[in-house]
């Protein structure tokens, strides 16, 4: 795959695609907060109604490219229907940045209740995003271990609540 | 294994998948590509002095680098 590294593009896509998703992660620290390195684009989407299917096409859009294991590994518009399913992570490949969806993630019992709490920012070239938010990065790092949680950012984002 | 012992487990399954099909000069690619459209953001050029952007910048660079000699990398 030939790479031509644009995060902002995969963000057009998606709401092109009346994706419902939340980006979390490192990118979501990065573009709210610090700047941290982050390897890939991490989104939680919503899993109700035709959301996963909206998300498969906007991922064929995209050029993504996943599969359950090396051999099956291929565009995914070339799957079946509803592959986006039966696991809680797929880490995808896109022409435009490697690309986590996941269907649930540790901390974030309910996409509803955090989509209601989340926040809208623009990118450099005015794109929306909508972010998980503070309250819900915080949770997200308090849900891992203690080993594995980024201290750094743990500090950080209690910061920023007990100051508001 | 527990809920998020397992959950763990299948990211770190998935990463090291993709991660066969993307190389490690692409990855460092998309890592330096990141770096400079934060560090040239609006936002961040309003937030930071010169002097801390380009400190800043050299830390960033400074982790880049460590992980593509196989050490910390923030995966986050």
């Amino acid at each position: 795959m030939t790479l031509n590294f644009d995060y902002q593009t995969v963000f057009r896509v998606l709401n092109e695609h009346s994706v419902r998703y939340l980006l979390i992660g490192g990118l979501n620290y990065f573009l709210r907060h610090k700047p941290v390195t982050t390897q890939d684009i991490d989104v939680l989407v919503d899993t109700t109604g035709d959301n996963l299917t909206r998300c498969e096409g906007a991922l064929s859009a995209l050029h993504a490219e996943w599969g359950r294991v090396d051999a099956e590994w291929t565009l995914t518009s070339q799957k079946p229907a509803g592959w986006l399913s039966g696991q809680a992570v797929f880490c995808l490949l896109t022409p435009q940045a490697p690309l986590d969806v996941f269907l649930s993630v540790p901390g974030i019992p309910s996409f509803a209740k955090a989509d209601a709490n989340s926040v809208n920012i623009a990118t450099n070239d005015g794109i929306q995003v909508r972010c998980l938010s503070t309250e819900d990065l915080l949770a997200c790092q308090l849900a891992l271990p203690e080993n594995m949680r980024r201290l750094d950012r743990v500090r950080h984002l209690l910061e920023l609540r007990t100051n508001g | 294994m527990g809920d998020f012992e397992a959950f763990q487990k299948q990211v770190e399954l998935e990463e090291a998948k993709r991660n066969r099909f993307l190389s490690d000069l692409q990855r460092r690619q998309w890592a330096d590509e990141l770096l400079q459209q934060m560090v040239h953001s609006e936002e961040y050029q309003r937030k930071c002095t010169p002097e801390a952007r380009r400190a800043e910048e050299a830390i960033l660079n400074r982790v880049v680098d460590e992980y593509f000699k196989g050490d910390s990398f923030d995966r986050g």
